[in-house]
Formats: structure tokens, sequence, C-alpha cells
């Protein structure tokens, strides 16, 4: 059985493994950080977040600052989808940010019957 | 009859030492008992006589609807009367608790979180009142509360508490809570940067019996009025409160009349240990698991700084524990510590407003989270710090919540709302003070506090300016209102700018600009109390970006009126234009940080700020290329912004989509991303440092160390922080320019 554990990272269950979920290529264990599997690149966040004011004249133009603000970009290895967006000061070791407990995830899903519930029908009775 | 109270003489040694010490406490503080448990308090034996007894679940229905009808008439009657601008935009909250203090139901409208905190002061009260001579309770009674040490969120909000009594017993309280605004602090409002201790934060009301016998005190109320700026606002907010709670309990005495008071204490308490229950077994429904986030809250108010708040939520069974040890140190003279309370609370106004919009909001849902800190940090601070920003770090920690369980339910079975992206965290409001053209002094903040904009969701953008993070159901209130009160206009109001908004898949909801310039001669003046001026405040969800940072721009030196009259083309009412063509000759344009003191402001100067917008929701590249268009037509993003992030290719005079083009190039920005993408270890080889930049100085722990960096005073281990009291930025920059000036008188060679 496969979960959806964000938007784009799907879980494995039988095989405990990472995967994309727009391209299907398998990450890595679902046993350790889903990031290590991914590309990663820092971005100016002056690329994504434009000044509004001129920054030549102005030191607060309505943009993160770069010398304390950094993008970290997480991407599929395979296809390139961003997985995950994280802003941290530069320099700093990216965030470990989601940890699921396996087995807690598979009893959840299969319960002790072992029947498995519909995840992609329960995230979508959140969509309109 | 005990002889030994009645004579002390005649008492024995051990009796009479614990009276003695009982009747001379020194200073009745914030009872840390009280104060650091959020917990249900266990049943009274009233209560466990009559639930054991079993419940009439439709009863208790019918009771529930008939108090909350008290609460929204209430709300209605205080909200019609008050005078505090915050008030007036639905600021505010009405609530039942029971005898023991636990909220049991509030009003729907407003801000619950109010009512939220209000369990520590009615604790307070009744343990150490209630048989205190001097004070006691009795039926009639109003208690008052400002100081957040005791209960509640922060010093300006203030909160009216009475007892209900049946046959000479409490059987439940009622409350009025609401942000008043002008508490006589050093600064107008009751919140500022120039705050550096707890005794500038004005009026500290520990909970104080301003009403008896359903009136209130005379000198109580002049002194509360001669301790403040506003002091007709104070009079009639406490009129308003008085008038919500004495009807709330007459509402009460009438559902007891009606129902037995059996059945309502049994209801009161039932409805708190539904919400416990209920929380406690929808954490369960969860898969076990942690998520971590952390937040820098990037200014001091009075210098930048980088204070990095750790969020780590973990979920075990049917409870979670919420980890904020490596957190920034608190800060000694600065207003932006907070309290422990302020934290819990923050948890419980998100899961009820954003992850489980479907239960009451009450401390009772977060019964089975546990709180772990290191006490002397800006989560969990000393009562010696200043709080009068606590919202600063309370904010943050209900974006980390909120993103926390956007997270932990996304992969679980059962869910209860739809999976977004953090909502705008901050007060961007101007604050405001002095004579206004009624010539009455004041001090508040406008409703634009209010305007902030949601967060993305997983199927559709986010709202602009929709409401504040902390409640769904407020007002910004009305521009024409405040200027027939106040001596300014808006000069620009509610202007949407491209960029404010995070991007994503779905965007976040857009946020507003808006320039208030002053108008009269009486001396009058503005300030700002916000962060995320160089650090993105909130953050996006699943690939989509933050919202941007923001800081507030003057236009000073010109009376912008005469210019408006006499060369009207020159005044453009957009923040961008009036800043970056600078047409109007003479004046001086200047951008600071969002956390700016308070300036008195001839008239015709200008004062410009923007709310906050969204975080984004998925990877850019997945936005529908119509929608994209669609908000480069609303000015929602720049033209860059269309095409450069989300790769969209169209005319740029027609905006027609040329579909093929557009694949073309986001194919392209794929294979960048793959060409500029390192692995894990080369990142961790070539980009992660040992220790923080030295350009600002950094609060809290670094790549998970175990000493927490004190900026200028080097770390240290969180049980052995030294006091963070930082020098005046004034007289730093007086000791660089004399320094400078030195060198320069220095005879050269």
């Amino acid at each position: 059985m496969k979960v959806l554990a964000t938007e784009y990272l799907r879980v494995d269950l039988e095989e405990e493994m990472w995967e994309c979920d727009r391209c299907d290529h398998v990450l890595g264990p679902a046993r350790e950080n889903y990031k290590r599997f991914l590309l990663i690149h820092d971005r100016n966040p002056r690329e994504v977040h434009h000044p509004l004011l001129d920054p030549e004249r102005y030191r607060f133009c309505f943009s993160p600052d770069p010398e304390v603000c950094v993008i970290y970009e997480f991407y599929c290895p395979h296809c390139g989808l961003m997985m995950d967006v994280e802003y941290t000061v530069p320099g700093h070791a990216p965030l470990h940010d989601l940890e699921l407990d396996i087995d807690s995830l598979k009893e959840k899903w299969c319960g002790a019957t072992g029947v498995e519930n519909d995840s992609t029908a329960n995230t979508a009775a959140f969509r309109s | 009859m005990n002889t030994n109270l009645a004579n002390p003489d005649t008492a024995d040694e051990q009796a009479l030492v614990d009276r003695f010490l009982s009747k001379n406490r020194a200073f009745l503080g914030p009872d840390p008992e009280i104060q650091r448990n959020h917990h249900v308090a266990p049943r009274t034996s009233r209560e466990e006589e009559i639930l054991s007894a079993g419940i009439d679940s439709n009863l208790y229905a019918e009771i529930r609807s008939g108090l909350r009808a008290s609460l929204d008439e209430t709300f209605k009657i205080a909200e019609m009367t008050v005078a505090s601008p915050a008030a007036q935009c639905a600021d505010m909250s009405t609530g039942y608790f029971t005898a023991s203090g636990d909220l049991s139901l509030a009003s729907t409208r407003g801000v619950a979180g109010f009512t939220v905190s209000l369990h520590y002061p009615i604790r307070f009260i009744r343990k150490y009142f209630e048989t205190d001579e001097t004070v006691g309770i009795n039926e009639g009674d109003g208690f008052l509360l400002n100081d957040a040490h005791y209960g509640g969120i922060h010093s300006p909000d203030q909160h009216l508490f009475m007892p209900i009594f049946h046959d000479g017993v409490i059987v439940s309280w009622c409350v009025c809570a609401m942000h008043e605004g002008e508490i006589g602090a050093r600064v107008p409002g009751g919140m500022g940067p120039m705050i550096e201790s707890p005794w500038d934060e004005g009026l500290r009301g520990s909970p104080i019996k301003m009403v008896e016998n359903y009136a209130l005190k005379t000198d109580l109320v002049t002194f509360m009025q001669n301790s403040c700026r506003e002091p007709q606002t104070m009079l009639a907010d406490l009129k308003a409160r008085l008038a919500a709670c004495c009807r709330m309990e007459r509402r009460g005495k009438e559902h007891i009349a009606r129902y037995g008071v059996d059945s309502v204490v049994g209801f009161l308490r039932s409805n708190v240990e539904f919400m416990r229950d209920e929380g406690r077994r929808r954490i369960a429904e969860l898969p076990d698991g942690t998520v971590r986030t952390q937040f820098y809250i990037d200014d001091t108010m009075r210098e930048p700084a980088l204070m990095k708040i750790m969020y780590c939520f973990t979920v075990k069974g049917d409870k979670v524990i919420v980890d904020l040890r490596g957190s920034s140190p608190e800060l000694f003279n600065r207003p932006i510590n907070s309290l422990l309370s302020t934290q819990v609370l923050g948890v419980a106004i998100t899961l009820a407003h954003h992850i489980w919009p479907d239960m009451p909001c009450a401390q009772a849902i977060i019964d089975c989270f546990e709180f772990i800190t290191d006490p002397g940090t800006i989560a969990d601070c000393s009562n010696e710090v200043p709080v009068a920003l606590c919202i600063q770090p309370m904010f943050k920690i209900m974006t980390a919540a909120e993103l926390a369980f956007a997270k932990l339910y996304f992969g679980a079975p059962v869910k209860y709302g739809k999976t977004k992206a953090g909502w705008f965290n901050q007060p961007a409001a101007i604050i405001y003070g002095g004579v206004t053209q009624h010539q009455d002094s004041c001090g508040n903040m406008c409703g634009d506090l209010n305007g902030m904009a949601g967060g993305a969701k997983c199927d559709e953008d986010g709202e602009h300016s929709i409401a504040p993070c902390f409640g769904a159901n407020v007002d910004i209130g009305e521009s024409e209102e405040a200027e027939e009160q106040l001596p300014f206009i808006y000069a620009i109001s509610k202007r949407i700018w491209p960029g404010n908004c995070g991007f994503g898949k779905f965007r976040g909801g857009a946020a507003y600009e808006y320039g208030l310039m002053r108008y009269g001669e009486q001396p009058f003046g503005f300030q700002t109390f916000t962060g995320g001026s160089y650090f993105p405040s909130t953050f996006g969800l699943f690939g989509g970006y933050a919202c941007p940072t923001y800081g507030t721009v003057r236009v000073r030196g010109k009376n912008l009126f005469k210019v408006m009259k006499e060369t009207p083309e020159l005044f453009q009412a957009s923040m961008a234009s009036i800043m970056n063509d600078r047409l109007i000759e003479g004046a001086e344009y200047s951008s600071h940080s969002m956390a700016v003191a308070f300036e008195l402001y001839p008239e015709g100067e200008l004062f410009m700020t923007s709310q906050g917008g969204g975080g984004g929701y998925g990877d850019v590249l997945d936005r529908d290329p119509n929608l994209v268009i669609k908000d480069l037509e609303e000015g929602l993003i720049r033209e860059e912004t269309a095409m450069d992030l989300y790769g969209v290719v169209y005319d740029p005079d027609t905006y027609a989509i040329d579909d093929t083009a557009t694949v073309e190039r986001r194919k392209g920005i794929l294979k960048g991303r793959l060409a500029k993408g390192v692995s894990w270890d080369e990142f961790m080889a070539t980009r992660v440092k040992p220790e923080p930049p030295a350009t600002v100085p950094f609060f809290g722990s670094w790549n998970n160390s175990e000493e927490l960096y004190c900026g200028p005073f080097g770390k240290a281990l969180p049980s052995a922080l030294p006091p963070i009291i930082l020098p005046d930025p004034k007289d730093v920059e007086i000791q660089q320019l004399k320094a400078k000036l030195a060198s320069l008188e220095a005879p050269r060679n």
C-alpha cells in the first residue's frame, strides 16, 4: 500500500521507501530523512521575492535580506519537482521537518485487520 | 467552633506557623503552580456526584444552545458599547466557565483566544481571595485583570470576571474579555519597541475586585482612568464589560431556574470533558511522528537580530509533546519575550481555528499536550523581563502548530479540515498616540492589525487580508470612522501591491498597503512593532514559497496636503510610486524596519506600511497558467514572477497564453533544477557552516547545538544563560560617531 505523506511525497508501506508521487521515482528508505534523497539548491531570496522599493536607495525594500535569509529548494532528483522549500539562515543545516513513525503509519492505514484505507479518497474529500 | 483560629495564643505551634505564613505572604505574585498548568481541573465532588449519576445529552444540548445564545447576545452588547478601536473590530470574547475555572463555552464571534487562557486568573482568585477576609468573592462582584503573568495574552487586554452563585455557592464564572489597548505604558497603546522592562508596560493589573454589588467602584475606576491616556475609553469599556457580565450572569441564573442547578453545573463540566476527550481521541487517530519547524524573529524591536524559536511536535499515541528547546534566550531589556502560558494558548487557538475548525476553542482541547522548554528563553521567559510584545513568539507558535498539524494530518486516514499553508502572523498595525482633533488624549492601534492574509489551501488560493491568524470572525474597521475620530487620513487605503503573497501551485492570500497622513497641528505620532523586515515571517507548504518581508516608509519634511492641493498629479496613492519616483521636491524619503519607536509627525507627513501575505502551497510550476495570468491582471504578481518563476509564456500586450511555449519553458526550468541542485552530502559539505553568520547577532541553537548562542554574549548552556542586556542603539551609534570623529580629528603624520 502506498500513502501520501505530503503533496508530492509518497510512502510505500510494504517496501518502506519514500517515492516521488509525480514520477514514481524511488527516493530511499522511509525511516530516514527524505531530504537526504533530494537535490538541494540554495537560492537567493531576491530571485523569488523581487523588491518593491529600489534596493539601491532603500535598505528595507520589501524583499528578504540575502545576508540573513536563504531559500533551500528541494527537488526530486529524477523529475525536478520541487517537493519542499525551506527559508533559513545561510549556513544552517536543512531541517529534518518530517519524521513519521512508519510502524504507526502502517497500523493507522492497515489496522489490525489489514484492511486498507483509501488514502487518495481521504485527501480528495477535502479538495473542492 | 475552632477556638485555635479565634485565639492564636492557644493554637498549637504548627498551626500557628501555618496561619502566620498564610496571612503574611509578602507578595501574592504569579503562582507557578497555576500558571504552568494548562490542564483541565479534576472534577469537584459536586461535579462527580452529578455526572456519575448519568447525563441527559438532549438536555445538555438544550442548555448549550441557550448559553451560547446568551454569549452571542452579550458579545453584541459589549461590541456595540465599547470605545476601544480593537474591541470595536470584535477583538473580544465572552465565555462561561466552570466553578473551577475551565472554559466551557465561548462566544462564536470575536477572538476566543482571550477566554481560552483565563482559567489561570479564576484559579488564582479562588485560591487566594476566596477566603481572604479583605477580598472575598460575593454575588455581584467583578474582578478585572490585564497582567499576562496571571493569565490572558498581554497587558493591553483587559478582562472582567463575574462569579455566578446559587444558594451561596459559586457554580460558574462568566467573563467579558477584550483588547483595551491604552493602559498607561511607556508608549501609547501598551505595546511598542521602547518598552524595555516590565515597569514600562503600564498598568499591571493582577486580579482586582473592581465591581461590588454589580456596580463599578468609583475610586478604582478613577485610578484606572488616571493611569492611562484614554480615560473616557477606559470608563466606557469597563461599563461595557460589566454590562455584558451582568447579562451573562442573569442568563446563567435563568438557565439554573429553568433546568436546575445540577443540570447547568453538569453541562458546563461535561462540555469541558467532551472537548478534552475529543482532542485526545483526534490525536490518537494520527500516526505517530515528529514534525519540526524553526522560525526566526528578526528584530529585537530596537535592533536587527536573528532569534530562533524551535518547535518540535511529537505525536505518540494519544499525547503530543511540544518541545521548544533550542529557542533564543530571553532578552532582559527587549519586549518580545513570551510566557509559557502564551505559547500554550497559541497552540490551543491554532488547533481550534485552523486544524479542527469544528471544535470549540478552549484550553481543554489540548489537555493531552505537554510542553518542554528551557526556562529563561523567549518561549518560556522569567517574570523579570518585559512581555509587552509576546504576541511575536505567540504568533510564531501558531504558524508552527498550523504547519506541523498540516503535515501530520496529510498522511493520516482521517482529516477535519483542508490542508493549508501558513497564515500571515505579524501584528502589522500602526500604533498612534497624542491629542485628537476633539482635544482628547489617545493611544491605541489601527484595526488594520486584523487584515492578515490567509495561507494557500490544498485546492484553492488563500484569501486576501481576510482575518488575523488568531480569530476568524473579526473586522479591520472603517477608514472613514478612524478619520473622524483621529487626526490623520488614510492617504493610501487597502491597496494590493504585486508580490505580497506566497507563490505556489496555489498562492497565499495577498495583503494591502496603507498610509496614514497626519492632519492638524496637535501633537500626534506613530509607531510599529512588527518583525519580518529581514526574514519572512510566515512560510509556505510542500514547495510553496513564504510571504515577502515588510518595512515602514515615510515621507517627511513637507506638508503633502499642500502638494495634493497645488499639484495633485504628483501624489500617487501607491507606496512604490511615491518612494521610487520621488516626485515631491524637498521631501525626505526613507525606509525602516517594521519596528520603529514612537515619533511625533507634523501635519502633512506620511507614514506607510503593509499588511502581510499568506504562504503558498505546492510547486509554482504546478500552477494553472490561467491563474497566473489572472494574478497578473489583478496586480498580485509582477511580470518577472509570471515569466521566470511560474514559467508562463504570454503576450505582454494581450496576456494571451502561449501554451506550447509555456510547456517548454517549464520543462526548461525543471531541467535547470536538476542541473543546479546538489546532493545532500555535497550540500552538507559545502554549504553548512559550524557557526552562524557574524553579520547579525544570533540567538538560540545552531544546527542542534547544545549551547545556545547569546548574540554578543557568546554562548552558554540553557541552564547557565547570561542576562542579555542590550545597549541602547542610540548609545551605540553615538559611540560609533565619536570614534569616527576622533579618527578625523587625530593629527595626521
